[in-house]
């Protein structure tokens, strides 16, 4: 065999692995990551251990009245309406807590890890939630990731990067990844850090613009979303969209609705086929997986309310 | 011994090669970024300008020019050169759409462009 033939099978053969490892490595193969920091002390953790079990018993002591659009219990009530804007069906949960640490997140399988991923209702399962919709999608992408004041990457997407921050008191903000480290997030009691974006509207201005939008926000698409109307109340909201019944919504018009619901601050979370919302264990919108088929897609993680 | 009947043959073959590996890559972008609901990326929608730029433009130079051809180890060098840079922006693109990183694309960048040096530094020894 010739040099230059002998060069071109090895080489082809080595390229062609080399490109099914990498494919398979960022679709497939399931990783399981190390945590970098956790915010609370020992102390604290016991004590907000048996404060949780505290709070379970009084849950389970109350009798929460719930019907197919609503939910109400002690310190938690949700409400679950249907808007048809744009020519796009939006389903909005307007929520009200006592406690701002009843929005919490949960990871698939419990893990944090890449390609670890189960469906929306899958994930809701295995908390005491009663809502949830998907999360940022965290595995697929750089970026900050803290979850219940537990710091779990801290390598940063990009200095613009757009994170949308919830402190333990419960406010939202949204905050670039070059104005602040990770560390410094989790030092300042940040609880939940989500990396997708962009932020929607902040101090109750729309922060898109839509002359600026690149061709990604200018589509429509399914969304999902999160906001903040004032303290303690908040609405998630999940947009069908890539059919015929409901052409989902650009980021602008997603900023807009979000506006109308009187939103002080809100974020776009991971949109798309991973649109879902999940309410007492039925899910309420219809998720475009793979196109236009109508079934619920695995994701990484929710956030989700209980 | 090549002459310059087989020179041109060659060239007629490597132009006719890198422009069906332009065009396919063109049908392959065009119908990739169809299906990604209006998510773009320049990595998929360049896809066609590597085999274009990098193997049809110079060779339609070089024989304009009339300068020699390269040996076929360095016209083999400098095709898995193309091809690598190709596959590299083509998961790039794909990775991008999808709203996703990988750590390994950057070592396609790098080997696509060491073969690309090393062919066009062996060329110029050639000459």
């Amino acid at each position: 065999m010739k040099a230059n033939k002998r060069f071109s099978l090895i080489y082809g053969i080595f390229l062609l692995a080399f490109t099914l490892f990498t494919v398979l490595e960022t679709f497939v193969i399931p990783q399981t990551y190390q945590v970098v920091a956790e915010a609370a002390t020992e102390t604290e953790v016991v004590e907000q251990a048996e404060y949780v079990v505290e709070d379970e018993d009084e849950t389970a002591s109350e009798t929460a009245q719930i019907t197919d659009t609503s939910y109400e219990a002690d310190g938690i009530s949700i409400k679950i309406s249907t808007y048809y804007e744009y020519d796009t069906v939006i389903y909005v949960a307007d929520i009200l807590l006592d406690d701002p640490s009843n929005l919490s997140t949960a990871f698939a399988y419990n893990t944090y890890g890449k390609n670890i991923t189960d469906t929306t209702s899958s994930i809701l399962e295995t908390t005491s939630g009663i809502l949830a919709i998907n999360g940022d999608y965290y595995s697929a992408r750089r970026g900050y990731v803290i979850r219940n004041g537990v710091l779990y990457s801290e390598s940063s997407a990009e200095s613009d990067q757009e994170d949308l921050v919830i402190w333990a008191d419960g406010t939202m903000e949204v905050i670039k990844e070059g104005d602040v480290t990770a560390k410094e997030l989790l030092e300042q009691g940040a609880q939940q850090v989500f990396c997708f974006g962009p932020g929607l509207i902040e101090n109750g201005e729309i922060a898109v613009d839509e002359n600026d939008e690149v061709s990604k926000s200018m589509s429509s698409n399914p969304r999902t979303a999160i906001g903040q109307i004032s303290d303690n109340h908040y609405v998630m909201v999940v947009s069908d969209g890539r059919t015929d019944e409901s052409r989902g919504l650009s980021l602008y018009e997603l900023a807009e609705f979000m506006t109308s619901l009187g939103c002080e601050t809100a974020y776009n979370l991971d949109g798309g086929g991973s649109s879902t919302m999940v309410f007492n264990g039925t899910v309420i919108n219809k998720p475009t997986t793979n196109g236009h088929h109508i079934k619920e897609r695995s994701v990484s993680d929710i956030v989700y309310i209980g | 011994m090549y002459t310059s009947v087989d020179n041109r043959a060659n060239d007629i073959r490597g132009i006719k090669g890198y422009t069906a590996m332009s065009v396919f890559c063109i049908v392959f972008s065009t119908v990739y970024e169809y299906f990604s609901h209006g998510v773009y990326s320049p990595f998929m929608i360049g896809l066609c300008l590597f085999p274009l730029i990098l193997g049809v433009v110079p060779m339609i130079l070089r024989r304009r020019v009339g300068l020699k051809p390269a040996s076929l180890m360095n016209r083999t060098i400098r095709m898995w050169g193309i091809i690598t840079l190709t596959v590299a922006s083509c998961l790039t693109g794909v990775f991008a759409i999808y709203g996703t990183v990988s750590a390994f694309t950057i070592y396609f960048w790098i080997m696509g462009a060491l073969l690309m040096i090393t062919s066009i530094v062996a060329y110029l020894k050639e000459v």
